[in-house]
């Protein structure tokens, strides 16, 4: 019956976004099945629109040179973290959908669908300081439902 | 949405209903006509924006329209994937069968509402979206009533982190995953009553959802299964639990064509499969002609889980509280996980011509420790063999032996099934029901909760002629 059924799950959350300020001169690498690289640079954003925008003031600190957020479905978990420049972050589909993983605003990081089905990995690595929102262009707008922020701190 | 947005609708609605109140205009840009207010305390008191006569595209005419407004669409197909997030619309086709949003299997979602409060979407047709056909999500109060999807990448009808819902009259097929979808919510506050669910992977799916979810009247075949309550850590709320399964009709799901997920393949040729779930109860039902199970109670196991099961004392929390909560440790959580069964209660249901067992429950464990009972069915073969007489649901269990014709899920589980079909090639679906007077009936946003439905004068249904 349910047998063997293989889930994949992981944190993440698609974010809102709104503006922000920093420029990410990020690193874009991926693994497994992750998309492509992209260019190096990424808008941050500030501030705190409507909907479900994660609430950064309440970002989760993560430490160390990688740090995970799990796309859930339709959840990104932890919805909003905090890290320091230069930090990796790694997004895992352990969902059972395909997802995506799209700036709010600017662009130049992300991931589209076709490379983050269930299992795929997406990678990013934060160099600036700022808020960079996201979300899953399928599951969420930029300030409704499946939302996320990586706050990188000063 | 934001408490300060919901305070802001609020209060915009309150001003739109004494504008009407005192003989003001209808309000609504691009409004032509003023529509009549719905019944009793809901009352709505917007415009209608009509598609395409006032604006090109339902997209045009959903951003345009204010919180009580209804969007009326004309017959016409419309290559579009709509986002509303604005509050208690009414997006209405004037011919289900005629008014039909396209996504030439590119667009995502037909029409998505995303934190948008009491949207009801009425009469018309979602077919060819990479994704879902109509999808609720982050709202209270939502209805979809005559929907008809068709040849759907995921879900046909999906709800999803959505309460106080509604889902009638409508038909869903073509969906690898579920024609229809309540997930994550908890007390979802939802009925899905009068639907059809044929040539999906499965009739229904619900991951995580529960409390006060009532499934009624609704007729599940031809799928690979029909009815699939199921919990996992790959999305929140878990475990499911608390979902009424009443009067439906649930037959022939075996369908070896139909477009289907890893789920539906290993689901496949049963009824009403609670994998995992928890407190559901399944009664008097008509299910029949199943290559396995009539209904069966089964574990689900979750490879890689995402977090571990919470103990049955926070089967009571609402969704909302547990979001928050912080995973375990990865390193501490069984792989795969097994989420039993346990809790069910299975009664009066009709069940016949299922080639394993009518009525079944396994676990990988002890089934006799899980709290599942069955009573009152009519049926002819039961996997343990002694199934009612072992787990009643009044009284004390027989004390006889549950292994005797017990399940053998590890020859279940390794059995190959046919490969799914592609959805772009599954079956055009006759033209189905229109809504009464879609004309002129007045808007009738999704405020409040469902109806209440009477579970309690449900009959099992008639054998179909």
């Amino acid at each position: 019956m349910l047998v063997l059924l293989v889930v994949a799950g992981a944190l993440a959350g698609c974010g809102g976004d709104d503006g922000g300020s920093g420029d990410a001169g990020a690193d874009l690498s991926n693994t497994g099945t992750g998309s492509d690289s992209g260019d190096d640079s990424a808008d941050g954003g500030n501030g705190d629109g409507g909907g479900d925008l994660p609430a950064v003031d309440d970002a989760v600190a993560m430490e160390g040179d990688e740090v995970a957020v799990t796309s859930l479905d339709n959840t990104f978990r932890a919805p909003a973290i905090e890290v320091r420049p230069g930090t990796t972050v790694v997004w895992t589909n352990k969902g059972r959908n395909e997802h995506d993983v799209l700036p709010s605003d600017g662009d130049g990081w992300g991931v589209e669908v076709e490379d983050f089905q269930p299992g795929d990995v997406y990678r990013h690595t934060f160099d600036e300081p700022g808020t960079y929102r996201y979300y899953c262009s399928i599951h969420g707008t930029t300030t409704e439902g499946m939302v996320g922020a990586v706050v990188v701190a000063e | 949405m934001t408490t300060f947005r919901r305070l802001l609708t609020a209060l915009l609605a309150s001003v739109l209903v004494l504008a009407a109140a005192c003989g003001g205009d209808d309000g609504g840009a691009g409004g032509s006509d003023e529509a009549a207010g719905g019944d009793g305390g809901d009352e709505a008191t917007g415009a209608t924006l009509r598609v395409p006569d006032d604006h090109d595209t339902i997209q045009a005419a959903a951003d345009a329209a204010e919180p009580g407004d209804l969007v009326l669409v004309a017959p016409g197909t419309y290559e579009e994937a709509v986002t509303v997030d604005t509050d208690e619309l009414t997006i209405r086709g004037l011919d289900r069968n005629e008014v039909v949003l396209d996504g030439g299997f590119e667009l995502d979602n037909g029409i998505r509402v995303a934190g948008a409060d009491g949207v009801a979407i009425e009469n018309m047709t979602a077919r060819n979206y990479t994704n879902n056909g109509f999808f609720w999500t982050g709202v209270d109060g939502y209805r979809g009533s005559y929907l008809t999807t068709y040849r759907i990448g995921d879900y046909g009808v999906y709800a999803y982190d959505a309460t106080q819902g509604l889902i009638e009259h409508s038909y869903a097929s073509g969906s690898p995953d579920a024609g229809f979808y309540v997930g994550q919510c908890y007390p979802c506050d939802t009925v899905v009553d009068d639907v059809v669910s044929e040539h999906n992977g499965l009739g229904y799916s619900g991951t995580n959802s529960g409390g006060n979810l009532v499934i009624v009247n609704s007729t599940f075949r031809n799928n690979r299964a029909g009815i699939v309550p199921n919990s996992g850590s790959y999305e929140l709320c878990y475990p499911e639990r608390d979902t009424t399964i009443v009067g439906n009709i649930v037959h022939s799901n075996n369908q070896p064509d139909t477009p289907a997920i890893d789920v539906a393949l290993l689901a496949m040729g049963n009824g009403i499969l609670p994998a995992g779930g928890v407190g559901n109860t399944i009664e008097r039902n008509l299910v029949y002609d199943h290559d396995r199970a009539g209904i069966g109670l089964v574990p689900f196991p979750e490879d890689d889980p995402s977090d571990d099961i919470p103990p049955p004392e926070d089967d009571d929390r609402p969704c909302e509280d547990t979001l928050a909560d912080t995973p375990a440790d990865p390193e501490t959580i069984a792989n795969p996980l097994i989420w039993d069964p346990r809790d069910n209660r299975v009664l009066g249901n009709v069940v016949e011509d299922s080639r394993l067992a009518d009525i079944a429950v396994g676990t990988i464990g002890d089934i006799s420790e899980l709290g599942n009972c069955f009573s009152d069915n009519t049926f002819t073969t039961s996997a343990p063999r002694d199934l009612e007489a072992l787990a009643p649901c009044e009284g004390e269990g027989s004390g006889g032996d549950w292994e005797a014709g017990a399940l053998d899920l590890i020859a279940l589980m390794t059995a190959v099934q046919p490969p799914s079909g592609d959805y772009k090639t599954s079956p055009v679906p006759e033209p189905q029901d229109n809504m009464p007077d879609a004309d002129s009936a007045p808007a009738d946003p999704a405020t409040g909760p469902p109806p209440a439905v009477d579970v309690d004068a449900i009959e099992v249904p008639a054998m179909p002629s």
